[in-house]
């Protein structure tokens, strides 16, 4: 397997009204993949690698599996490789944010609480959240809930990291910290974001902008 | 006029169906998941059962209480307002007996928590779904059925079945106290008259009506919870959903128990 995402000819089955022509993309293993683009359309395209939608037209295949093709004990399975911080950034409402990074590794499947206490404690510690990790998420600053979207997400070591604008609302030292922690935990990270962004343009080995005619190589 | 009118109940009729179609694929994969129940889930599995008995059953014993007992009163006030304490050891106990332990109970218990739990679970499984917390967990391998769904229908079933007891208790023990202050009924002759017409069938089928009515209540207003669609506006829907569709539900078995059993 050499890429560990790849897109031929993708259009999804929900009319996305930014996304009128069909995407062809592949991103290699073990890449820092960074594509500029707006969030109704990484909202989608994220959907998609997910499994949560399916394509309306093409081919989507993630870490060489094709995640529309699979029910939900596949899917669930599936989607133990993958590391996700979406948007809006859904940490469970009524949980801290500790239970909020070991209750996808427990229910996951992926490892047994104690073990996971301790990976998600390691993953706050790693992201600077150690003062906030018996709050709830509403009683913790935006920042915070960023960086617990990241912890969450790394905290299983995955094989690829998909996340949306993670680093917009922390200054630019710290986010470049946590870029390198993604980068050192995941194998492949593909970020979406909906500004240019300087931390993010030097972690990237690939950073691409799709807009109204396509993808191409982001200059920004 | 009339063409409209057999369009709009063609409409109605195909999203009713959509809808229970919906429901039983919602049931059958709520059952298949636990099934698959990672093993490393049980403790936290556990800890969710438990609030949700802690919620539904026992922060909610004065409340139900309360209303049993003054349940069990109002029934012996009606019984000796309609001169009906000259032939109680008759009547009381078959009154008592067939409407509260056997009807009564459990589906006034239901009602309440209904109101309670069923809304709750409602409310907070379509704010989960519009904040986009189901779409991270399952995002993450998390299943929301195992997560959200199963343990609030093992709480709900266990904590209805409780409160059944309880409240048949409760209503039995006001209505004893009632007929010693009207009509000097002691304890003991209300006991004997009970005992005439209760049997340990009785008892099990409470229990078993509460355990219905409680996955029941638990399974469809975790239903119109996750079927939200994702907008704030949505939230008051899927919780009137939630009781619309409990109360029929209760109402139903209710009676299919009683024509089964006694029909």
């Amino acid at each position: 397997m050499t890429a560990a995402l790849s897109l031929r000819g993708v259009l999804p089955a929900a009319a996305v009204p930014e996304w009128t022509s069909p995407l062809t993309l592949e991103v290699p293993v073990g890449s820092f993949y960074v594509m500029r683009t707006t969030s109704a359309r990484s909202y989608a395209l994220f959907r998609l690698c997910v499994g949560l939608t399916s394509p309306g037209q093409g081919h989507v295949q993630v870490l060489g599996t094709e995640p529309a093709t699979l029910g939900r004990r596949g899917a669930q399975v599936f989607r133990r490789a993958l590391g996700v911080g979406l948007l809006p950034h859904g940490l469970i409402s009524n949980l801290t944010l500790r239970l909020n990074v070991v209750v996808p590794l427990v229910y996951g499947g992926l490892y047994r609480p104690d073990d996971a206490a301790r990976r998600a404690d390691e993953a706050l510690s790693l992201c600077g959240l150690v003062a906030f990790a018996d709050h709830r998420p509403a009683d913790v600053p935006p920042e915070a809930r960023q960086r617990a979207v990241i912890a969450r997400a790394v905290a299983r070591d995955p094989e690829l990291l998909l996340l949306e604008d993670p680093v917009w609302s922390i200054d630019p030292g710290e986010a470049d910290a946590l870029l390198s922690l993604c980068r050192s935990r995941a194998r492949t990270v593909i970020v979406a974001t909906h500004r240019g962004d300087e931390v993010l343009a030097h972690h990237a080995d690939h950073a691409v902008l799709w807009d109204a005619h396509g993808l191409s190589a982001d200059a920004a | 006029m009339i063409t409209s009118a057999v369009a709009d109940l063609g409409r109605r009729t195909r999203r009713m169906g959509a809808s229970s179609a919906e429901l039983t694929r919602f049931v059958g994969a709520t059952i298949r998941s636990v099934h698959h129940y990672p093993a490393t889930a049980r403790s936290l599995w556990l800890r969710t059962i438990r609030n949700q008995i802690l919620f539904t059953a026992v922060q909610s014993l004065p409340f139900i209480g309360t209303i049993a007992a003054l349940i069990g009163l109002t029934i012996i006030v009606e019984a000796h307002a309609q001169g009906l304490q000259f032939t109680y050891s008759d009547v009381l106990g078959k009154l008592l007996a067939s409407v509260v332990v056997r009807e009564l109970g459990p589906l006034l218990t239901a009602i309440v928590v209904i109101g309670r739990s069923g809304t709750a679970i409602a409310a907070e499984l379509a704010t989960n779904s519009v904040l986009g917390e189901t779409d991270a967990m399952e995002a993450l391998g998390v299943d929301p059925l195992q997560y959200l769904v199963v343990p609030r229908v093992v709480g709900g079933a266990i904590s209805v079945a409780l409160l059944t007891v309880y409240f048949n208790a409760i209503t039995l023990v006001g209505a004893s106290l009632a007929a010693w202050l009207l009509d000097r009924l002691s304890p003991a002759e209300f006991a004997a008259t009970l005992r005439l017409s209760l049997s340990a069938g009785d008892l099990l089928l409470m229990t078993f009506k509460g355990l219905v009515f409680g996955a029941g209540i638990a399974t469809l207003c975790s239903f119109a919870g996750l079927m939200s669609a994702r907008k704030p506006t949505d939230i008051p829907k899927s919780v009137t959903l939630g009781v619309v569709l409990s109360l029929m539900f209760v109402f139903c078995v209710s009676a299919v128990f009683s024509f089964m059993l006694y029909a």
